[in-house]
């Protein structure tokens, strides 16, 4: 991959990278030091990169980034505790939107990653599974008890209202 | 057996487990009923003793609340058909199945509507703000961190090697010409200055002949110190001592270029013995102190073994090479000193010296 091809790399894939990892950390400080990380790593090896599999290998890396960061700083935990506040305080919610935001939130780490995945990026099972180093059983097990998991939050959030 | 304060508890134990002789359990009730204190734990009894009958009877418990009703299994089965559904990994088959099932149980429609929901959508309006900063202007040679590190390790140790052989080579000199300075009287620093090399050579290789000498100058030692003689009056009297042939090719390597690779092969020898070596300081002062008599110490340029002006040189300058170079009627000998900044080494005289 060029330096040109590098750029317009991060014209069209900043932005979804950026997302993904905003979603699943919540800090958008946090988010855009993962995202510059994953370009500055990506940038040491830009030689190696094809331009096919620059999409892909932008979020192999980004996602490894965010974990490595997250474990790192031990946010995880305090993640947690701030969402579980933020879904008891929080019920002038309004549309379904913001009721699956919050139901992202009650996701586990790699649940929400690879619903993230699917949905916000297309990636079939395979893909997910490179991306997050899981099978394509465990990706599919995944999704569909995250799957599960929204649909019960919605269905309590509907039963409050 | 008698009841006792102290063996009742173990005999309620028992008396409890219905494992306790009932004559003695009639006793045990009998003592509990007398004593009043007791008399509360007595009437725990009946209820522990339902207890027992239930535990008994555990076969008879009802383990049917964990079957699952058929509609449960119907459920989970039409969960997973609008998953798929939802995720877009349905066969015809199973889509069509998922349709049936809607139209027979309309009751699930919702949930499926709900299933639909859980697709998330993205949320175009979340930017990274400065994707300028993330770009590169050219494709530039990239040098990895550990490289950067090594390099400036590089660049640190070699300067700092340096710096230690720099301030150990001042001060070898400052302290070699100290001491030496202070053996020398002031008048004899001031001495005719060396010759160069290439100076002395020119005018030895001009200088040297055979000339016949008297036995009394035999033993005449004559001595080159970094490739540089002591003295021009070394090099003449050294010269005319040449009697023969032998002697002047004895003489000749001292003073045309073949010197510098001879003395590297000499070296090279010497270097492969395991002898001592001496300070130049140390070897210098034997020179001067041992060999050259004490009422012409520091006068004699020709015997001295060291001559004053050219060590002087030698320790102030250069790293250098002397040897002494013994001739007699049969031949010549050559007795090899080795003299740098940093070591000394003198070569032991043959036995026939």
């Amino acid at each position: 991959m060029t330096a040109t091809e590098y750029n317009t790399c991060v014209d069209y894939y900043a932005d979804s990278l950026y997302r993904f990892v905003l979603k699943n950390i919540r800090d958008k400080d946090m988010a855009h030091d993962v995202v510059q990380d994953t370009f500055e790593k990506v940038w040491l090896k830009v030689e190696n990169v094809e331009v096919e599999k620059a999409k892909s290998y932008l979020f192999t890396t980004g996602y490894h980034t965010m974990i490595d960061k997250i474990r790192k700083e031990k946010h995880s935990t305090m993640l947690e505790d701030h969402h579980e506040d933020l879904v008891q305080t929080e019920n002038n919610y309004s549309d379904l939107k913001s009721i699956l935001d919050m139901a992202l939130n009650t996701l586990t780490e790699i649940q929400r990653s690879v619903v993230l995945l699917r949905d916000y990026e297309g990636y079939s099972y395979e893909e997910i599974g490179e991306i997050t180093g899981l099978n394509e059983s465990q990706v599919k097990v995944y999704i569909y008890r995250a799957r599960l998991a929204l649909k019960s939050y919605i269905v309590s959030m509907d039963n409050l209202v | 057996m008698k009841v006792t304060i102290d063996n009742y508890e173990v005999l309620l134990i028992d008396y409890l487990d219905g494992v306790l002789d009932p004559l003695l359990a009639d006793e045990l009730l009998t003592f509990i009923n007398n004593n009043e204190a007791l008399k509360a734990e007595l009437d725990i009894l009946p209820g522990v003793q339902q207890l027992n009958e239930n535990e008994t009877d555990a076969e008879k418990i009802d383990f049917s609340f964990l079957k699952k009703p058929a509609s449960v299994q119907l459920t989970q089965q039409l969960e997973e058909l609008m998953i798929g559904a939802v995720e877009k990994q349905l066969s015809a088959d199973q889509e069509l199945s998922l349709k049936r099932s809607l139209l027979l149980y309309p009751e699930l429609k919702p949930h499926f509507e709900l299933f639909n929901h859980t697709k998330l959508l993205p949320e175009p309006a979340i930017v990274f703000d400065n994707k300028q900063q993330l770009k590169k202007k050219s494709q530039a040679k990239i040098i990895p961190l550990f490289t950067k590190i090594i390099a400036v390790a590089a660049v640190f140790l070699f300067f700092g090697f340096a710096t230690v052989v720099y301030f150990n080579l001042q001060k070898v000199n400052v302290g070699s010409n100290s001491e030496l300075a202070s053996n020398i009287p002031a008048e004899k620093l001031k001495t005719e200055p060396v010759k160069s090399l290439v100076v002395a050579k020119q005018t030895e290789m001009l200088q040297v002949s055979p000339v016949h000498i008297g036995k009394n100058k035999y033993k005449k030692t004559r001595v080159q110190i970094n490739q540089m003689f002591a003295s021009e009056e070394v090099i003449e009297i050294d010269a005319k001592q040449l009697n023969s042939i032998n002697d002047n090719r004895v003489a000749a390597p001292l003073l045309t270029p073949a010197i510098p690779r001879y003395n590297n092969e000499i070296l090279n020898r010497t270097m492969a013995r395991n002898e001592h070596f001496f300070t130049p300081k140390e070897w210098l002062l034997e020179k001067f102190k041992e060999k050259v008599p004490q009422s012409e110490y520091l006068v004699d340029t020709l015997f001295n073994g060291g001559a004053k002006a050219a060590a002087i040189q030698l320790l102030n300058n250069t790293t250098g090479i002397a040897y002494t170079v013994k001739i007699t009627p049969y031949g010549s000998h050559k007795r090899f000193s080795i003299v740098s900044k940093y070591f000394a080494f003198e070569r032991t005289p043959r036995s026939d010296y």
